[in-house]
């Protein structure tokens, strides 16, 4: 009864679902095509595709979604109609998109454009009112003209309304009170005030990101809404429904309305999270995570079982400063398009063939030569083995691809050219991987890498090659890792507010007082969610900087009261964590504190990987066959075992050259790697002692 | 040379990491707030013989002052003498090519384990201060390089026993703020070795030649894929000339930058031997910052994703013979560059567009610069600096509007949020606004302008380093030029003044500095405009009613315009 837990996730191509039941640990699993116009009815083709294997709605005690309905609004254009009002005088705030500027390539293009703003001048209004850098009233808020303001909008047809004045962090009356005169004039618009949204310092990232609250706001709004009703009619009303927030924490679907700036990296955040839990039950603190896709490669980096969170996030070129996990990506997956460059040399990306047409060898027309289609020339793939169970890869296609748009012109053979793919791609991923430790001060021989996605654990061995990582973790659905998260994190949410001082001067009862406020608003938001407000967990942490700097690092606080000896244990503690990020520490000067945080954590059900079925150590059983797999490390031929992950047993041991092949991925086992099973089926590769 | 296609492509990835990890200790290990938050520098790599691969950071135009500054240390370093471990700094703009004398580069020779030289780490980098009449030795008043501060040779910084003592000694007597420019110098020279250090390890993965042959391989390919773009063009040649208002010494008279450009074959000829006389003011620009901002407008024009590096030269031959503007002879002072290097790189882009029309776009608009308010006591009661960079915009193109507030060429780091500014400093921002109808009309229009106003609210004393408020930058195929920039001393009172673009003032409290940028220029004729775009700009506010009527025929009324007649297409 009530015992099955639901995540489902929704990706560009496929909306994957998993379903875990409580009390027998059982585990089901299902892919469905997604459904772009309307996502909700995918979610529903999964739930019902699981209630059709004999599991009642009335069993689905726990619902969790990740979705991508916000971040789509962004990249496509296609949010509201949105209005802005803002202090009178002050209209190339965002017009100057916080002084973005261009780079690389782009420094010297004629025609660099910044991103197009989400709401025109045309529909920004200013407003009379000014607050100075104490949050006093410099100029009162003028409620006429804001009247007429609003009213304008209005006639012009919003659907949305963004309220961002100077200083409101410290002071909220005038957004608060505007907020409200839009509910008198426009009771049908939905308003996101800065002060609610991110009360934190600095202008432009406040309005960019309270604009974007705005601009996916009724998009969200409507799309959950529909998604209730459809879970409904199918017969799913547990009231433990919850979305997944960019911070890695899930919420109520009931309040997810209310923060629409707070989904955007709702599915990689998820994958994010099972990628921690996959690295407690290996047992490795430090671990990077390697997500590739059909069209980019998502990097994360966990040390201590902690996830680096970042506030200057961008979106489709959005900025957006809510706290989110800190995910890197870049424009590397299977789709990921090869051509030759106008300077003769093999270019890989960032063009990608997404997941319509996809690579040449999915047979929907695609033309332009793919990483897919490379690997599949090289034998990671094959064309006996469907991708998805269903999907047959057309290997005379790809080569002709390959042979006809890369090796030709650059007069190389068909192997070279796919090998070549290869290794520029597998270049530019290990770049970045290393990037992403490198700008956290990290040693790869400390990491395990963690490969999930479709095209993750193909590529894994390479990379664990190139950066030094010792041993590669692929999870037992590598391909639905996303979906898994949904079901293996907490309620979780961040009360942020600004209040800039230097922190030997910072007074202690002032600290108190903000922290209080943040705790209290987390324990009434929570019991809002319908949590008992004894549940909830809360931490403090500061964002502090060394003067004049333009970026913030977050330290834990103690939960009491915040004393004045306090002061020398935070100072220590944020000097050490600039070392560790920077290499150095500025000793002699005196930090400023910049924002106050409160996080509130609620525990939830959590899926619990249960082991698999012990074997002999010998993988015999699942041997399917053997191919030709090349290496384009080595540049040689080997002759690779393919295994089936389903009969993989705990303890067995896989020698390199092989291919593990399942429904949702498939593991390239380089000759130099040796892979072994877990008790929970964890896939464990590492590099065979050398001869 | 067979060039492999795909070594190539990894190699210049794995350089590529390589100069973006030295731009990031560069910046995350500086000590003063101008390296770590203005990003005032670059760092990259180059070959054996000095010639740039890759460089990091957004100023591209440190290219050929690389290979200066590696010959100099080489001139005065011979082989013989040079040792791993080694690293050398120089400054003086007339040996290293180094845009002004606080720009300081930093080089690090690259061995093999075999003890053959690679290549180097360099980094040149903005000091705080570094001497000379003014703080942060750049003084209007200068007249002789000697007034911005110590200039050092190629000097041996440090060697693999530690740094030079002598050396260090010898800057921090030389500087207002001595602990922060030896605590940045450090972080550069740690840099440049950490490139070399990167750049060795290379070797070892793929072997010396395949690092090598790599490095050629791409100085070859950027200056084959430039030639190969050029050869399309028409065999012609065009001319562009821009002012600017004058030298910051003699008020009365402008100062010439002219731009001959002549295409033949797979070549280009740049002739600017029609640019005024070297100043007594410090507008000039070291020649070799000036051809190197000449290469970036080629590449803008050919195709801005060429990669930048030494091979850009192959395609060109200058022709500026010295005691120019654009060429001084030391002991001339060049410390205020920026604005002649910004008129120079829109003067070639204009030359280009002429020898071939197909790819003209019009400048952005001339007069950034910047305005420095020194107070004796901030909010933290320490004397203080606010120190701010204005921008412009970029012109209109054949298929699109300029993008609005973007450094043209080269970037720095943001200014400072309001919040922050209002925070620290006695000052508030009254107005940071779009300036209607300051882009160039065009039927593709520049980027806008915008308009921001400080009010002081302590006596201070204010430096505005700014140009082009009479000339301002022009249009291109019937566009039109843009407003010039401009800065007002208390405007709408009785004391209103419009400023000279480089002055220092004193200011009394509740005084208000308007600074008006200019937008970008316009691309063809503005009654080619399409209607739709005229009435977003009216109901947008970039363009006033007025100018709508006036420079693009078309009447706006309340939300609507009169369409463009077809009398009104062809006049």
């Amino acid at each position: 009864m009530s015992s099955w837990m639901v995540g489902v996730d929704t990706g560009g191509t496929f909306t994957d679902l998993i379903a875990y039941n409580t009390e027998t640990g059982d585990v089901q699993l299902a892919k469905v095509p997604s459904y772009p116009p309307d996502p909700s009815k995918a979610v529903s083709a999964a739930v019902q595709d699981l209630l059709g294997r004999g599991i009642a709605p009335d069993d689905v005690g726990f619902f969790a979604h990740g979705t991508t309905v916000g971040t789509n609004a962004l990249l496509e254009y296609d949010g509201a109609k949105t209005g802005l009002l803002i202090t009178s005088g002050f209209r190339a705030i965002y017009e100057a998109r916080g002084w973005i500027q261009p780079t690389g390539s782009d420094l010297v293009d004629t025609g660099y454009q910044k991103p197009r703003l989400l709401v025109p001048q045309y529909l920004t209004e200013e407003v009379s009112e000014r607050l100075d850098y104490k949050g006093e009233v410099l100029v009162p808020l003028d409620e006429d003209g804001l009247r007429q303001s609003i009213r304008d909008l209005k006639r012009k047809g919003v659907e949305a309304i963004a309220i961002c004045f100077l200083f409101s962090f410290l002071n909220p009356t005038h957004e608060l009170r505007a907020a409200e005169i839009v509910g008198e004039e426009a009771p049908d618009v939905r308003v996101s005030a800065s002060s609610t949204v991110l009360p934190v310092i600095r202008e432009y990232p406040r309005l960019s990101t309270t604009i974007i609250d705005a601009y996916v706001g009724p998009k969200v709004e409507g799309y959950l809404h529909r998604l209730t009703k459809r879970l409904s009619s199918i017969g799913v009303s547990t009231p433990q429904q919850f979305l997944m927030q960019s911070n890695g924490g899930l919420m109520r679907i009931g309040i997810a309305a209310r923060h629409p700036n707070q989904t955007l990296l709702s599915g990689p955040a998820a994958g994010i999270i099972a990628a921690t839990e996959l690295a407690r039950l290996a047992s490795c603190r430090h671990v990077l995570t390697f997500d590739m896709g059909g069209t980019s490669a998502d990097i994360g980096v966990i040390v201590d079982g902690q996830i680096l969170e970042s506030t200057e996030n961008q979106i489709a070129g959005h900025d957006i400063a809510t706290p989110m996990l800190k995910i890197s990506t870049l424009g590397a997956g299977g789709g990921t398009i090869a051509a030759v460059g106008k300077d003769r040399l093999l270019k890989i990306g960032p063009e990608s063939s997404g997941s319509m047409p996809g690579p040449v060898c999915y047979g929907r027309g695609g033309t332009e030569p793919t990483v897919t289609d490379a690997n599949l020339i090289l034998g990671s793939l094959s064309p006996k083995s469907p991708l998805a169970g269903s999907l047959r890869l057309d290997e005379g296609g790809a080569r002709t691809s390959i042979e006809a748009r890369i090796a030709a012109p650059l007069g190389l053979t068909l192997l070279e050219a796919a090998a070549g793919i290869i290794r520029i791609v597998n270049t530019q991923m290990a770049v970045d991987l290393r990037r992403a430790l490198r700008e956290q001060g990290q040693d790869p021989r400390q990491f395990a890498l963690i490969a999930f996605g479709g095209a993750g654990p193909l590529h894994a061995c390479y990379m664990a090659r190139a950066i030094g990582v010792p041993t590669v973790l692929v999870p037992l659905y590598p391909g639905i890792n996303c979906a898994t998260g949904l079901l293996q994190t907490a309620v979780r949410h961040s009360y942020l507010r600004s209040a800039v001082g230097a922190l030997a001067d910072f007074p202690v009862a002032r600290m108190n007082e903000l922290f209080r406020e943040l705790e209290r608003q987390a324990r009434t938001e929570a019991a809002e969610e319908g949590f008992d407000p004894s549940a909830v967990q809360l931490s403090r942490q500061m964002d502090l900087r060394y003067p004049n700097q333009g970026y913030t690092l977050g330290v834990e606080c103690p939960s009491d009261d915040f004393r004045e000896e306090h002061k020398a244990d935070l100072r220590s503690s944020f000097d050490a964590l600039h070392h560790k990020f920077y290499g150095q520490a500025a000793l002699g000067e005196n930090p400023e504190l910049v924002t106050f945080r409160v996080t509130s954590e609620i525990m939830v059900p959590k899926l619990r990987t249960a082991p698999i079925e012990a074997g002999t150590g010998d993988p015999e059983r699942a041997l399917t066959g053997d191919r030709q797999l090349y290496d384009v490390d080595l540049q040689s031929h080997f002759v690779a075992k393919i295994y089936d992950r389903k009969l993989l047993r705990a303890g067995d041991i896989i020698e390199g050259p092989a291919i593990v092949d399942q429904f949702d991925s498939t593991t390239v086992i380089l000759s130099d790697y040796r892979a072994s099973v877990s008790a929970v089926g964890i896939l464990a590769l590492s590099r065979r002692e050398q001869p | 040379m067979k060039i492999d296609p795909i070594t190539t492509e990894v190699i210049a990835s794995r350089l590529g990491e390589i100069a973006s990890a030295m731009e990031y200790a560069l910046y995350h290990s500086g000590y003063s707030p101008i390296l770590r938050e203005s990003k005032d520098g670059t760092a990259g790599l180059t070959d054996a013989s000095g010639r740039a691969v890759i460089l990091s950071g957004g100023l591209q135009y440190h290219l050929l002052s690389y290979e200066q500054a590696v010959q100099e240390v080489r001139r005065r370093y011979p082989a013989s003498v040079m040792r791993p471990g080694d690293s050398f700094v120089v400054n003086d703009p007339y040996l290293a090519g180094n845009a002004h004398a606080p720009d300081m580069a930093a080089v690090t020779p690259a061995f093999h384990s075999d003890g053959t030289l690679i290549g180097f780490g360099v980094s040149i980098a903005h000091k705080a201060d570094i001497g000379g009449i003014v703080a942060g030795s750049s003084g209007a008043a200068a007249r002789e390089i000697f007034h911005d501060g110590l200039l050092l040779p190629a000097v041996r910084f440090q060697t693999a026993a530690g740094i030079e003592e002598a050396v260090e000694a010898i800057i921090r007597n030389n500087s207002r703020v001595p602990d922060m420019v030896l605590g940045d110098i450090r972080a550069q020279v740690g840099c440049t070795r950490l490139g070399a250090e990167r750049l060795a390890d290379l070797c070892s993965e793929f072997s010396a030649d395949v690092v090598k042959s790599s490095m050629d391989g791409l100085i070859t390919v950027t200056s084959q894929r430039l030639r190969d773009d050029l050869v399309s063009w028409p065999d012609a040649s065009g001319e562009a000339e821009g002012f600017l208002d004058h030298d910051g010494a003699d008020k009365s008279k402008r100062v010439r930058i002219h731009v001959r450009a002549e295409k033949r074959g797979d070549k280009i000829t740049l002739d600017l031997s029609g640019c005024d006389p070297q100043t007594v003011g410090p507008v000039n620009l070291i020649s070799t910052t000036a051809r190197a901002v000449s290469l970036l407008a080629l590449v803008a024009t050919v195709d801005p994703t060429i990669r930048v590096n030494a091979g850009l030269m192959d395609a060109v031959d200058f022709i500026i013979p010295s005691g120019r503007v654009v060429s001084p002879i030391r002991p001339a002072t060049v410390n205020h560059y920026f604005p002649t290097a910004h008129l120079v790189y829109s003067c070639v882009l204009a030359a280009l567009g002429r020898v071939n029309p197909a790819c003209a776009v019009a400048p952005s608009g001339l007069g950034s610069g910047g305005v420095s308010i020194g107070y004796a006591c901030s909010r933290a009661g320490k004397p203080a600096v606010l120190y701010e960079l204005m921008v412009t915009s970029l012109g209109g193109t054949t298929a699109r509007d300029g993008a609005a507030i973007v450094h043209s060429m080269s970037h720095f780091t943001p200014s400072t949020p309001i919040e922050i500014l209002e925070t620290e400093y006695p000052v508030r921002i009254r107005r940071f606004d779009i300036r209607r109808d300051s882009a160039g009309a065009g039927r593709f229009r520049g980027g806008i302008g915008y308009i921001r106003e400080y009010e002081v609210l302590e006596d201070c004393v204010m430096t505005v380093r700014s140009s082009n408020h009479s000339n301002p930058a022009w249009g291109v195929h019937g566009g039109q030029s843009p407003m010039p920039s401009r800065v007002t001393l208390n405007p709408g009172t009785p004391d209103q003044a419009l400023l000279d673009p480089i002055v220092t003032r004193q200011l009394r409290r509740g005084d208000v500095l308007r600074f008006e940028q200019s937008g970008g220029g316009g691309f063809g004729i503005p009654q080619e405009r399409a209607d739709a775009s005229v009435l977003a700009d009216v109901l947008n506010g970039y363009v006033s009613p007025e100018a709508a009527q006036r420079l693009y025929g078309r009447t706006v009324a309340g939300a609507t315009i009169v369409p463009r007649t077809s009398a009104g297409a062809s006049s």
